[in-house]
């Protein structure tokens, strides 16, 4: 065996740390006999460990173990032990310890106009079926977009408590300030429904799952993404995290205190957020010790699955009869809520954005929502909403026309992540991944940093909805729902 | 088990004696005589829970936050001190040791106690630093403008090998650990999760997610570059 060949190199530095099999150790008992010189090797590398053992040890600094309780202590509990029986689960279910375990949900918005004919598609209306884009949601997003004038223009303020997430009817509370100046107004926070996320039929959203829709503000499209994020380890990360972005003044309640969804909602700069919340994502990763992937670059299968339900459904749902005005601003929002009341209340409605859109079959049996299956009464959902000023008219549904081809949902996919198709196909290679990943961070910073102005997240989804050019949006907005989340059951 | 520890200990107490005037410096010290060096290794990782340390996150696990300093007491010096060499910034260690703390306290009720705690602890500590070293590529577009822009790079002033470090070093030491600091991030780390941290073959390639002959790799190829490069330097010196 020639002594250039690495793998004698090799194993003459793994004997040093006895980390030869048996045959391995007569490879190199025998080498050595042959050339006892190689002995040497083994020397210097035996020197080398001592050398790099003996480099000296910083001790750690005084600030570290203060640092550390000091985030410590902003965890709202102390870590939690999972239920060992499924009744007991369930009983912990029921009882919502809402700190001990929680679920955050981002809820994005691309503040963006229609792409192309696909997302025109999947924004008809459909009155006399359950539709992911039915009247209470259109009703829901005109109320969002209210309360998002209220909320920009009181930072801080509480949600009210009229404020009801769907069945599960938890109120929602905005419990975090943004301290900073040039935090833009924020959109809204009230009534995202629990339905459409599907979860009445379900036990607990899980961690990674994304749940994909379009709500409409103004006479905006936009799509609203919702990533559920584990937060029973990241609860505080998110807080600290969230502080960084200059958000203070999150009040978690702690286990007991509440029963209710609790809503932070966040406006930042799209990157910072963007980063905060691959942070959270990640050290649940961390935690699990899995190695590191790449940020998925293909639509996640549960937003994919319902935007070909979306898709689907407009083009097998008859028409919503024109009201002869725009049927979605909020002022018709609310008379056609209202007319729509005993609707609203049928369970037919709930988690419809997942349920599949099939009109030829009877609609999936209605899902006790989580509040009756833990014993208690569901709450009425909200029904009052200030009315929003005219907009204008959406696109009409005529331009549903060549929906539901695959090029189509393509281009939905790619512009619900805002990006240009050239980009994501450069990100999609792996090897070119990570270069791709810092140019287009790059570009970002550089979109995102002539943006820190105040009023920057309103004037530049006003200038996109005038322009409807693709540029990818320059404001992230997140809205995290901390749920609870039932123990897993053994 | 136990007897692979305590041949392990042997080995370590034989490598500490033949270290002090031990001749043939090899290509390393021809003209240097090494002085008496001290292993700073830490222990050979144990496989348990130590009674301690399961009294202490029982405690925590209860509602007990000084239980939780008292781990953090315990093991910050360890873990930091591998974190600077790992890091190759204290600054970036401090950090990566805070995520790692904060991030174990919140996960206690996962650990079985089916292996030692700072096990348990160094793996969090170790997918942090790769979180933070891929969070820290991100942010690089600012350093490469400040290159850029001044033609060198933006010095780090908590740079592990500054000898100016609260703890006294020699110069070899120094020169040592400077090399260290230079090798390339992949055998860097496996070197230093041998040499300092004691890690076997097959818990490092568990921690850092490789094959075991990767790391046999990576560990010689480290080895053979700090050699080439510390005779390179004791040369040029001399």
């Amino acid at each position: 065996m020639n002594t250039n060949d690495p793998s004698i190199e090799e194993l003459l530095s793994a004997s040093l740390d006895d980390e030869l099999s048996a045959d391995q150790q007569q490879v190199v008992e025998q080498y050595l006999r042959e050339k006892p010189s190689a002995q040497e090797t083994i020397d210097a590398y035996r020197e080398l460990s001592v050398l790099v053992q003996s480099i000296p040890r910083s001790q750690a600094p005084d600030k570290l173990s203060i640092a550390v309780m000091e985030r410590v202590t902003l965890v709202a509990n102390p870590p939690t032990i999972e239920s060992k029986s499924p009744r007991r689960a369930w009983k912990w279910w029921s009882t919502s310890l809402l700190a001990t375990a929680a679920a955050a949900m981002a809820m994005v918005w691309f503040s963006r106009p229609p792409q192309d004919a696909t997302e025109l598609a999947m924004s008809t209306d459909h009155s006399n079926r359950p539709n992911p884009m039915d009247m209470d949601s259109w009703y829901e997003v005109d109320h969002m977009a209210m309360t998002d004038r209220d909320i920009g223009e009181t930072p801080g303020s509480a949600i009210p408590e009229g404020a009801r997430i769907g069945s599960i009817s938890k109120s929602v509370r905005k419990t975090a300030r943004a301290d900073r100046p040039a935090m833009p107004s924020a959109p809204s926070i009230a009534s995202f429904s629990a339905d459409k996320l599907d979860l009445n039929h379900r036990v607990a959203p899980l961690a990674g799952e994304v749940f994909g829709y379009l709500e409409k503000q103004g006479d905006e499209i936009v799509v609203v993404e919702l990533m559920v994020v584990s937060v029973e380890k990241t609860a505080s990360e998110m807080i600290v995290l969230l502080r960084q972005l200059g958000v203070q003044d999150i009040d978690v309640p702690r286990s007991g205190q509440t029963e209710d969804l609790v809503a932070v909602y966040v406006e930042a700069d799209e990157r910072q957020l963007a980063n905060m919340l691959d942070q959270l994502t990640h050290q649940v990763a961390i935690v699990d010790a899995e190695p590191y992937r790449a940020p998925r670059t293909q639509p996640p299968a549960a937003v994919k699955k319902v935007i070909d339900m979306k898709v689907a459904s407009a083009m097998t749902s008859p028409k919503r009869p024109s009201t002869g005005t725009n049927a979605f601003d909020g002022k018709n929002a609310r008379r056609m809520q209202q007319a729509d009341a005993p609707a609203i209340a049928q369970p037919e409605r709930k988690g419809s954005l997942v349920k599949p859109a099939d009109n030829t079959k009877p609609s999936r049996p209605p899902q006790p929502a989580l509040a009756d299956r833990a014993g208690r009464t569901p709450k009425a959902p909200r029904t009052a909403a200030k009315p929003l000023p005219d907009s204008q008219p959406l696109p009409s549904p005529s331009e549903s026309a060549a929906e539901g081809s695959a090029s189509s949902r393509s281009r939905a996919w790619l512009a619900r992540i805002g990006l240009p198709r050239e980009e994501l196909k450069r990100m999609k290679d792996p090897k070119q991944s990570e270069r791709n990943k810092a140019k287009l961070l790059s570009k970002e910073r550089s979109a995102h940093h002539e943006n820190q102005s105040a009023v920057r997240g309103s004037q530049d989804k006003q200038d996109n909805l005038t322009s409807r050019s693709s540029t990818p949006e320059k404001t992230r907005r997140v809205l995290f729902v901390i749920q609870p989340q039932p123990a897993k059951e053994n | 088990m136990q007897a692979l520890r305590a041949e392990r200990s042997m080995q370590l107490i034989f490598l500490q004696c033949v270290a002090t005037p031990q001749p043939p410096l090899s290509e390393l010290g021809k003209h240097r005589k090494i002085p008496e060096l001290r292993s700073f290794r830490s222990r050979p990782t144990d496989t348990t829970v130590s009674t301690d340390d399961q009294a202490l996150i029982d405690r925590c696990l209860a509602g007990d936050g000084e239980a939780f300093g008292a781990l953090v007491d315990r093991y910050q010096d360890r873990l930091y001190g591998t974190l600077v060499h790992l890091m190759g910034s204290a600054h970036d260690a401090l950090d990566v040791a805070q995520d790692a703390f904060v991030l174990a306290y919140q996960n206690l009720g996962s650990f079985r106690g089916d292996s030692a705690f700072y096990s348990w602890l160094f793996r969090i500590a170790y997918n942090a630093s790769v979180s933070f070293r891929r969070r820290k590529k991100q942010s690089m577009s600012s350093i490469e403008q400040v290159r850029e822009k001044t033609g060198s790079d933006p010095v780090d002033q908590n740079r592990s090998s500054d000898p100016t470090q609260s703890v006294e070093t020699t110069e070899l030491q120094r020169l040592v650990t400077q090399a260290v600091d230079d090798l390339p991030d992949d055998y860097r780390t496996v070197l230093i999760l041998k040499e300092m941290e004691g890690l076997r073959y097959d818990e490092i390639a568990q921690v850092v997610g490789c094959p075991i002959g990767t790391v046999r790799s990576r560990i010689h190829r480290a080895r053979s570059e700090l050699r080439d490069k510390l005779s390179r330097t004791l040369e040029s010196e001399s």
